[in-house]
This record gives structure tokens, sequence and C-alpha cells, in this order.
């Protein structure tokens, strides 16, 4: 009995240790739930300076509007009213029940893409090698339609790409549009940049938050490409086609294109997202993403707010009546 | 810091292999000598404010391997111990679910000699002990910020109360074990545990070391405690039943706060 009851005194004695060395949760409730989230993205944010920002401006106008009596959806509303002053598409309150979510970064734009002159009258007899959509165009020009950086191809997949295309006797060059393509993961572009470079390239420099100030960041720190040595190349002329819609992942690649003599930028402005996506967890179980770093060209223009293309390009209504890509057809006659 | 790391792992598994050249003997067999086998059952508790300001608790499973040598004087023990957990909270609910899949090694080895017996029924050990943790967090709710790791290859001292007791007609082992890391080398993510996505050359691994730091029991206090009973089995070979208190508050840009108890059965086959 002796035994036992030491056996149970020492269990006891390391759990009631481990019960007051560690926390516990913080409380739920609407307001603390606020104060988190106002705190999360005080400390971690990256562009209250460029964007010109007064986040404490925010607190005071926005604090006086929260008590305990909310409902879940009262504080939702007016934590995403917030959080839609930073305008920026990778901010988003994810609730559950609903996600909050920027997007007038391309709602204020037109379109400048229209899939079924795509399909119908580019597309036609196409070829798909994983989630590259591929053909040969009138005038020997390629085509490749990626509509997603969030789905990866193999460089196996992407040999098979380029050797179709190096293969065409007299090709001109290749289209690569990435208009309406959200973004994903950037390694899908550092796939294509090292089949495209010949010599290691700077693509744009980064530096990221390493601290609760405002203006608390690491040293820029350089994104370099390096040649694929043992890959099938390709060396030729490409045109990159973009719009709003072009966004994260995919308007890291667009600025990444601009690094390459080859590539020629055409269509509309990339909508931007020049942050890396951050996540963190609020207290009653929603959670908040921001961007947490600052990218720019090597020139020091930050992408933030869109990579320009080389050539401004508009769908023009009477050509997408017509059945038309304008931008399309502007980018064939750049071969 | 790579450095120093390099010199702290060849410290250890140095102090291991000559340690185990001078247990070990082969040449010269003493004492027992033993092949650890076990399973166990995992209960982790975790606060990480690289994650939230929220709790999470969950089970999971936790084999182990092991090396013992136990003579009348000196016991060494060298011991692998991976655990494999799902953690959760009461905050999460089925429209947004939370959890914390983690992934731990814990790497020990622990030299220990005798200091004191009484009545030879009750021994006292007291040593060293030297272990490797890497607690690998993944988050899959936080998207880029879902990877989360605690590192630390910490030395400090140990003691061990040992206590022959009969039961079942046979002479039983229990123990009840200490160990307090005071010198680690640490390693936490960086602010806001980003990941270089948007580097082509993103390095996980050379990031971690770069990102790591010596430090004391203020920034890795870290106490490991236990029980245990030997059960004398056929050939000299043994049943061990254990309980394992292990706690860390690991402090860099933020803390950590994790708590594992395991429940463990080995089977100690001996050589």
């Amino acid at each position: 009995m002796k035994k036992i009851l030491f056996l149970l005194t020492i269990a006891a004695v390391t759990l009631s240790c481990e019960k007051a060395i560690m926390p516990n949760s913080e409380s739920a409730d609407a307001e603390k739930t606020f104060e988190t989230l106002w705190q999360t993205i005080d400390r971690g944010y990256s562009f209250f300076e460029y964007k010109n920002i007064d986040w404490n401006a925010m607190y005071q106008t926005y604090r006086p509007q929260i008590n305990n009596n909310m409902t879940d959806r009262e504080l939702f509303n007016k934590c995403s009213e917030m959080l839609n002053v930073l305008k920026d598409g990778h901010v988003n309150l994810r609730a559950g029940f609903s996600t909050s979510y920027y997007n007038d970064f391309y709602l204020n734009f037109p379109a400048n893409f229209n899939k079924e002159i795509i399909d119908r009258n580019y597309l036609r007899g196409f070829e798909v090698t994983g989630p590259l959509y591929h053909t040969v165009l009138s005038g020997n020009i390629g085509y490749i339609y990626y509509g997603s950086f969030a789905s990866p191809y193999t460089d196996d997949q992407l040999d098979a790409v380029l050797t179709r295309f190096n293969s065409v006797a007299g090709l001109k060059g290749i289209i690569f549009d990435v208009r309406n393509n959200p973004g994903g993961n950037p390694a899908n572009a550092y796939r294509l940049f090292e089949r495209i470079a010949t010599q290691n390239t700077l693509l744009y420099k980064t530096k990221y938050k390493n601290g609760p100030g405002h203006n608390d960041f690491s040293e820029e720190q350089e994104s370099i490409i390096e040649p694929a040595t043992d890959r099938i190349k390709y060396t030729g002329k490409i045109v990159v086609l973009t719009n709003r819609k072009c966004y994260s992942a995919c308007n890291f690649f667009v600025a990444g294109c601009k690094a390459f003599s080859q590539i020629k930028i055409v269509g509309d402005q990339t909508g931007g997202g020049g942050g890396q996506p951050t996540g963190f967890e609020l207290p009653n179980g929603w959670s908040v993403n921001f961007s947490g770093s600052i990218t720019s060209l090597p020139n020091g223009f930050i992408i933030e707010h869109g990579v320009l293309p080389d050539i401004a390009v508009s769908l023009s209504p009477a050509d997408e009546a017509a059945g038309i890509d304008t931008i399309i057809e502007t980018a064939k006659t750049l071969f | 810091m790579k450095t120093i790391t390099f010199i702290f792992t060849v410290i250890f598994f140095t102090s291991v292999v000559s340690a185990q050249e001078q247990e070990f003997p082969r040449s010269k067999k003493t004492g027992n000598r033993y092949w650890l086998l076990g399973v166990g059952l995992s209960i982790q508790n975790m606060y990480d404010e690289g994650i939230s300001y929220v709790r999470y608790k969950g089970t999971g499973i936790a084999p182990s391997i092991g090396l013992i040598k136990s003579a009348e004087k000196k016991y060494c023990q060298f011991s692998l111990q991976p655990t494999f957990n799902k953690l959760t909270t009461d905050r999460s609910n089925e429209l947004r679910p939370m959890a914390v899949r983690t992934t731990r090694f814990v790497l020990d080895y622990q030299y220990l000699v005798k200091v004191k017996e009484w009545d030879e029924k009750l021994k006292l050990f007291a040593g060293g002990n030297a272990s490797l943790l890497f607690n690998l967090k993944t988050a899959e709710q936080l998207d880029n910020s879902q990877l989360v790791y605690d590192y630390a290859l910490s030395i400090g001292p140990a003691a061990k109360l040992d206590k022959t007791v009969k039961w079942n007609k046979r002479e039983c082992v229990a123990a009840i074990g200490l160990s307090l890391p005071l010198i680690s080398h640490i390693a936490r993510p960086y602010y806001l545990n980003r990941i270089e996505f948007i580097d082509p050359k993103n390095d996980f691994i050379g990031d971690l070391f770069s990102n790591s730091r010596v430090v004391s029991v203020n920034k890795n206090f870290r106490i490991i405690s236990g029980l245990s009973l030997t059960y004398p089995l056929f050939n000299k070979n043994e049943l061990k039943l254990g309980y394992t208190w292990d706690f860390y508050k690991m402090t860099t840009i933020n803390s950590v706060y994790a708590a594992e108890h395991l429940i463990s059965i080995s089977f100690l086959s001996s050589y």
C-alpha cells in the first residue's frame, strides 16, 4: 500500500508541476480574439510602411466596436473589415464558417482573359502534360497554358513539353500563358527558369520580418536561379501573358521573368501579392494569414502591387466578340 | 553555429563510443548487458507560441530501442525514443479542424555510478546525461507557417535511486530517476516560422543550424523524471514497466512548453 501511495504521489507531483508551469489557452472571447488578431498583424505584417498604413489608428477605430456579447459572425465581419484596410490578397481571416479574402486587386480591373476563346480558337487539338496544356499555334508558335502554380509539374513532364517544341522545325518561339493563375508553389516557376537560364541569374531580393517592430527586417536575401545542366533546355524567345488575376506565386514568376532578356511580358499588370504568406492561430480557433516579407526586383521595384508588362495590351471587346484573343495575337507579332 | 553543432555532436558520440568501450569490454564481460526493445503510450501537452496561444494535447505511440549496461557500481544506458502524436485542442471543430502532428526523437546517453548504498537494497546512482531532442511539429492549417521544430542537444546531471523489492517471489528493481540538462545547443524556427519558399536555394536544414545557439537552463529548462519496475524473466532477460515525464520550456524569439507522459513496457534481452 505504501508503495502504491508513493507512486501515486510521484505522479501527482509531476502532473501538478506541469499544470503550474504550462500556460493555459488564452480566453476565446471576442475581445481577446480581436486583441490577438490586431497584435499578430501589428508584429508580423510587412507592408505597413510601404502602404503607409497607420495600424494604431485601426485599433482606435475598431476596438470600441468589439465586445464579448457579439456573435461570431459579427466579430468576423468587423475583423475582416479591419483586415481589408491592408488591401492584400494574402491577408485572410479563416473562421471555418467563412474566410475573408481581399480581391479588389483584380475586381477593379478588366479580366483580359476569356477561356472559352482560348479553348475554342487556340487550344483546339491541344496536348496535356501534367497541368500544362500546349499546342502549336498558326505561324509556328508554341503555346502553353498553365492555370495554377499549385499544380506541380515534374522535370520529366517539362522535358516532354520542351522536347515537343524543340522538335518543331522552324519554331519561332513559345507563348507561356499564366493569366488567371492565382499562384501556388514558386518551386514550379524555378523548374522552368532552370531550363531557360544559361548562367546564374538573380531573380529578386527578399527581406523577411524578423521582429515585432514595423521595420524589423532581415538583410535582403537574393534569389538566384542556377541553370539546369542535365535536362532539356529551351533557349528561344518566350512571351509570357499576364493579367490582374496573376497573383502570389504567379506574381513571383513574372517578376523572375524580368531577369531574362529572351522573355517579354505582354498583357496587363499582374495582381501582385509580393509577401510570403504566414499564418497564426487566434485563441478562439480561427487563424489569420498575412504577408511576412517584402520582395523587390534587382532594381528595387517592390512587387507587392504587381509587375508591369513590357507591352501593355488589353483584350478588345470587338476582338473578344469575334473570338480573337488580342493579347495572344499581339504576342504572336513579337517573334 | 555549425561549428558548435559539429563539436557538440562529436563530443556526444565520442563520449558514447568511449564509454561503451569502457563499459562493454568484449574480453571481460562483467555485470548485465541488455538490448532494450519497447513500446509505449505517449501523452503530450504543448503550448507553442510559434503557432498560437492555445494549448494542445493528444496521444500517440512511442517505440524505443536501447542498450543497457548494469553492473554493481555503474549503470549505463543508450536509448532512442521516437514518438508520433496527433495533438488537438478544445478550440477545434469540424468546420475548422486544428491539429498538430508531432514527430519527436529523443536520443539519450546516461552514465551513472553508485554513490551510496543502504542495506544492499537501496542504491543511489549519480552521473550525467547527454540528450538529443528533435521535435518536428506540423500544423497544416497554417500553410506556410505549418512547420515548427524544437531542437536541443543537452548535457547535465542525472541520478537514479534503485530499490530491490520482492514481488511474485522474484527480486524486482523499482527505480526513480531524474535528469536536468544544464547546457544546451538549441534551435527554434525563425520569426513567423518562416521557411524561405521563395528562395530557389531554400535550405531547411541549413537554416535550422544557422538559427541555433548555446544556452543554459534559463532558455532551455528541461526536466526528465521517471519511475520503473524491472521484473526478471527467464535466462537473465527482464521486463521493464516505466513511466517517464519529460517537460521542457525552450525560449528563443518566443517560448514553447512541451510535456510528455510516457507509459512504456520494454523487453530487456540479455546478451
